[in-house]
């Protein structure tokens, strides 16, 4: 009958008030030396433990305190006699006595607890009790009952049982295994008690008993341990192996229980040493796994027994040379089981080939891969998957490997990794993710790919990210919270997880390098990535060429400047990159025509380093196209203040910017070539849109007429100047004693010879002093009168504007890029020419001031017509006279500071 | 207040990050933000368009500014901050101090000293910070002070090399290899070396810097990353 928790709390307080009342009744009795009184009590307490109606966690409570009360009586028997001899003799007797106790219960446990005293005694017949206790034991055969008292019996013997010699130790081991059997099948019998409704509340209380059967096994593993025999020939592995292992396995096999073997098997990889699992591993898997419970799981076994060899791989007990020899009985194991039984779950098989494969990867020899191919051959060829889930399995497997590569070798040398990998092809989900983990890894690594076969090895695993489309939304996963990100004009879409594996594949780029240090072998290698894998998602280009050009200009420049001799080479390299822009170009023309501006005038600007004057020159004519066809007439993009000079403004004012800044830092160019371009771009500088944008560019330009020795790195010598005539003397104030060179090259010559020459002998000190390194050689292009048409044409612009204002800021403007060209040495912009200027900007300040007076008299006289834009013009002109005085100042501070501007009139 | 100005780190397009070892020391804890020190973060622009970049940026101190470089997309870090528009110069006062800050992209000549200083005057400050050469340098120049932070990863740039490489070297390979083939070993090691020292002066040297201005003064701590190891400068600045 069912008893409530309620009335079972009820009955386990009463007999634990039973036993405590009966307890101290026994320790007074023992006090006053009335032994059989007190065992007596004894009896009665340990009555208790007849119950039927508790729980085994409320047995287990009893039980402890039944223990501890025992526990008082066996030290009162210890202390009882003075002489050992008469100990001895009374133990006996006292044993004896006992067995006339009339229940089987108490009359056990007071027999255990009285044997198990006599056994601590010297010369007391261990052997003998051992073999009578563990006999009498059998009396018990209710399975909570019986487990408990064989516990006691297990607990009270834990430090007594002989093992002095080989024979003790086999009595003891058969001892411990014998009450190991009787409680395994008390504990599997404990399963059918009681009603077939309560069948999951006993497997319940079957676990919470486990520990109470296993302690027979941790016992036995110390005391194989803690064994050790004089004779060398004495191996307690093979003792293990021969004495324990078949009779225990045989057991946990035979009981034919799924809780049993389930915990007995993981008890037993728990608690016996490493090298004894070896020595049985063959065995285990073979002889024991294959013949379980059908419907135990066995991947959680194997789990628990290769995390075992794992943890110890540290200890070396495999040495490297068995690795594989452990793997492949693992292996031969899984083989047999798929065999034996065609059904198992696909879960079961992915969990069991994880445990094979972090196998593998605990060895020591990390460069073999057989035994990973061995497995990803295995599952490419057999599993095959039924449902999403499964691939999910399976990206398990993939996933697993990659934390521990090492190297890109790792990858490589994974071949069939990556035919399992193209199994989940229909699941890009999976794919990408095994991809995106594949190259975070790499860059942990950082190492190089420095060939074909590494780059193959890499990018075929990059391809599904490559090809992916920005566009479609992957909402699937993410339930719409997925952040957007708009680009081409608001017109498109794109997820910023789209943009980061982007980042990523171009990071994976800067890895490209060359085996032999050798820039021209990089840059072959960036040509095949971009022609077998970049450009088969045209679309994508827009965010991997930038990465791909930059790099490939970068390398090239390093070989110009390695191979400067190898015109050839360089030519047809520059002719490659131009190839690859151009497809950059002609498909994302309509978007990205200002980052190829930017491109192309870093390659111009390469070109011109190494010399390559050709070259160069044809870019800066592309960049001119650029200009024309897509940026000429771009939107502006949002609101530009016009009078706000330091931020730039349309796209195409930008883009004319960079063109000059490219330019300026030309030394190489042919001079025809370098006037022409220089003009082209005044030209297109002078054609914006917006007067502010023509006057400033127009007075930025007037620096290319005027090259300035501080932008020129040192020991640079540009050829420019060289082969034209002679420069006119006063054109060149600073470049008095220059020695013009005359080496009498053709004029239609690429200029590389001529600077071998001038190379040849000269020592170029690196020094500072600017004057002396002029004196040699340096030729710069300057046209002091091209500078001041430039200046003339931005204040004609500038004066031309509507809004006066916007005049007057350009003026000041202008009189500061005056004032630096002066102190730049371009006599032509005298004293007389800023005064004229400062003069200017005066009159119209003062002129804007008298009207502003005038439009104050009339708002005070009530004619407000547009207040707000009347404080906007004081502010304007405040603003501008603020700037004008700054400048002057500017002026004083040189005057007093460097003697410069001395007769400009600042007052 | 400390302020960090760190620029052109072209990530991914010409780097693949900042040396661990600054990003160590810019942001040593997980928290937001991650450094408690700094105030105040100024990028300079080419940050290019790590997103996780720019997030580690914004999370180093309570205040980020950016401007935008040469090679920024302004549309996507405009949405990948969530800011309005990103500028190309700004401006803040600390103390008696007028700091202003720009890539400096649309300078004409760019990096001209004179025209930074130009600049500097028409933007009224006393304190000009700018980027995109990728060389570290500060200066006084007409009684301001110019910093620029260098570039955070190092990366390469296209301008000249820093130093000419001695052609003497080229030569004397050149002499070499036509001697005996026993010498071909060490000319091989010259050739490696020849590269090495072309390469060395085409790369630059990951930096950043920090201003602790307080008063009319600035002091700039200049951080280099070289052989593996951050090395620190000091020069300080005081307005007259």
């Amino acid at each position: 009958m069912q008893l409530s928790n309620n009335e079972r709390k009820q009955i386990l307080q009463t007999c634990i008030n039973n036993i405590k009342h009966q307890s101290n009744l026994m320790k007074s009795n023992l006090n006053d030396n009335k032994l059989l009184q007190a065992l007596k009590h004894c009896s009665n307490f340990l009555n208790e433990l007849r119950s039927n109606n508790l729980t085994p966690k409320q047995y287990y409570e009893i039980y402890m305190l039944v223990f501890d009360s025992l526990g008082i009586l066996s030290s009162y028997l210890i202390g009882g006699s003075n002489s050992k001899q008469s100990n001895s003799v009374f133990l006996a007797d006292l044993y004896e006595i006992v067995q006339y106790s009339g229940n089987i219960i108490p009359r056990l446990y007071m027999m255990i607890n009285i044997g198990t005293t006599y056994m601590a005694i010297e010369g007391a017949p261990t052997k003998d009790l051992m073999k009578d206790m563990i006999e009498m034991c059998h009396g018990v055969q209710h399975p909570i009952r019986g487990l408990f008292l064989r516990y006691y019996l297990s607990q009270r013997t834990k430090n007594l049982l002989p093992f002095d010699n080989e024979s003790d130790l086999n009595d003891s081991v058969e001892f411990l295994i014998s009450n190991f059997i009787e409680m395994n099948k008390l504990w599997v019998r404990l399963q059918h008690q009681g009603h077939s409704s309560e069948r999951e509340l006993r497997y319940k209380e079957r676990k919470e008993l486990k520990i109470l059967v296993g302690s027979n096994l941790v016992r036995l593993s110390q005391i194989i341990d803690d064994y050790t025999d004089a004779n060398e020939k004495f191996s307690s592995i093979d003792y293990y192996k021969d004495k324990v292992f078949p009779v225990i396995t045989e057991q946990i096999i035979q009981c034919k229980d799924h809780l049993a073997q389930t915990y007995l098997i993981d008890v037993i990889i728990q608690i016996f040493p490493i090298e004894f699992q070896i020595t049985t591993l063959k065995n285990l898997l073979n002889d024991v796994f294959l013949n379980l419970h059908p419907m135990l799981r066995k991947s959680e076994l194997i789990e628990t027994l290769v995390d075992k060899f794992i943890n110890c791989s540290e200890e070396s007990v495999v040495e490297e040379e068995e690795e594989n020899e452990l793997f492949n009985q693992f292996w031969s194991f899984y083989l047999n089981l798929n065999e034996l039984d065609p059904t198992i779950p696909i879960e079961e098989h992915s969990n069991l080939l994880q445990s094979f494969i972090n196998l593998s990867l605990s060895f020591k020899n990390s460069e073999n891969f057989d035994n990973l191919n061995q497995i990803y051959k295995h599952a490419s060829e057999n599993l095959t998957s039924t449902s999403d889930s499964d691939e999910e399995m399976w990206f398990n497997l993939l996933i697993l490997p990659i934390n521990y590569f090492r190297s890109i070798n790792t990858l490589f040398k994974l071949d069939n990794y990556y035919d399992f990998y193209q199994k989940i092809q229909n699941n890009k989900q999976l794919q990408k993710k095994i991809s995106i983990t594949i190259i975070d890894k790499l860059l942990e690594i950082g190492e190089p790919l420095k060939d074909i076969s590494e780059i193959d090895a890499i990018f075929r695993y990059l391809l599904v990210l490559i090809k992916e489309s920005p566009s479609k939304l992957d909402t699937a996963k993410n339930l719409g919270i997925t952040k957007t990100i708009k680009i081409n004009n608001d017109e498109k879409l794109i997820t910023v997880e789209f943009l980061e594996i982007q980042e990523k594949i171009c990071k994976i780029i800067q890895l490209i390098e060359s085996d032999q240090d050798d820039p021209s072998k990089t840059i072959s290698n960036l040509s095949y990535i971009r022609k077998k894998y970049l450009n088969k998602s045209l679309e994508n280009i827009i965010y991997t060429y930038p990465t791909l050009i930059t790099k490939y200009l970068y390398k090239s420049k390093i070989l110009g400047y390695y191979k400067p001799h190898d015109t050839n080479l360089l030519v047809s390299n520059f002719k490659n990159l131009s190839i690859i822009v151009d497809e950059f170009y002609s498909n994302h023309e309509e978007f990205s025509s200002s980052t190829i501006l930017k491109i192309y005038l870093n390659i111009a600007n390469v070109a011109d380093q190494l010399k390559l004057n050709s070259i160069s020159y044809e870019i800066y004519n592309q960049v001119f196209v650029i200009y024309e066809e897509n940026l000429k007439h771009s939107k502006k993009k949002g609101f530009i203040n016009p009078h706000d000079s330091l931020s730039g403004g349309s796209i195409a004012y930008e883009s004319i910017i960079l063109i000059i800044n490219s330019l300026i830092k030309t030394r190489h160019l042919l001079k025809n070539q370098y006037e022409e371009l220089i003009t082209k771009v005044t030209l297109h500088g002078s054609k914006l849109l917006k007067k502010q944008d023509q006057c400033r560019a127009v007075y930025l330009c007037s620096n290319l007429w005027w090259w300035n020795e501080i932008l020129l790195p040192n020991g640079e010598k540009p050829t420019t100047m060289i082969e034209e005539e002679k420069p006119k003397e006063d054109e060149k104030p600073k470049m008095e004693n220059t020695n013009q060179k005359e080496e009498g090259e053709s004029k239609n010559e690429e200029k590389e010879n001529n600077e071998e020459e001038q190379d040849d002998h000269k020592d170029e000190e690196k020094e500072k002093d600017v004057d002396e390194q002029e004196e040699e050689e340096i030729l710069l292009y300057r046209d002091g009168k091209r500078v001041l048409e430039c200046l003339q044409k931005s204040l004609r612009i500038a004066d031309s504007c509507m809004d006066p204002y916007l005049s007057l800021k350009l003026f000041i403007e202008i009189l500061n890029k005056c004032l630096i060209s002066s102190i730049y040495g371009n006599d032509l912009i005298d004293y007389k020419y800023l005064n004229g200027l400062i003069d200017l900007i005066k009159t119209n300040i003062d002129n804007l001031q008298d009207q502003q007076n005038e439009d104050d008299e009339e708002v005070e006289n009530g004619n407000d017509n547009d207040e707000e834009n009347e404080i906007k013009e004081t502010v304007l002109l405040k603003q501008a006279i603020g700037y004008f005085n700054k400048t002057l100042y500017y002026i004083k501070e040189q005057k007093e500071l460097e003697g410069r501007f001395q007769n400009v009139n600042i007052h | 207040m400390l302020t960090l100005a760190i620029s052109d780190l072209f990530i991914p397009e010409r780097s693949i990050d900042l040396p661990p070892k600054f990003k160590k020391l810019l942001s040593p804890t997980n928290n937001i933000p991650s450094n408690n020190k700094i105030q105040n973060v100024i990028c300079l622009g080419n940050i290019i368009n790590s997103q996780t970049t720019l997030s580690w940026l914004s999370n180093i101190s309570p205040t980020f500014k950016i401007v935008r470089g040469e090679y920024d997309d302004e549309t996507l870090i405009k949405q990948q901050l969530d800011i309005k528009d990103v500028p190309i110069y700004g401006k803040f006062q600390h103390d008696n101090l007028k700091i202003g800050y720009t890539n400096g992209f649309q300078i004409v000549p760019k990096d001209d000293p004179l025209a930074l200083s130009s600049f500097a005057r028409e933007l009224d400050v006393d304190i000009l910070i700018w980027g995109g050469t990728h060389k570290v340098e500060a200066y006084t120049l007409d009684g301001k002070f110019f910093i620029n932070p260098g570039s955070a990863t190092g990366a390469f740039n296209f301008d000249w090399p820093e130093e000419e490489d001695e052609d003497e070297d080229a030569e004397d390979a050149q002499d070499e290899k036509d001697e005996k083939k026993e010498k071909k070993e060490e000319t091989d090691d010259k050739e490696i070396n020849k590269l090495y020292e072309i390469e060395e002066s085409n790369t630059n040297i990951p930096s950043f810097c920090l201003l602790d201005t307080q008063g009319s003064t600035c002091t700039l701590y200049i951080y280099t990353y070289l052989q593996n190891e951050v090395k620190v400068d000091k020069i300080t600045y005081t307005k007259s």
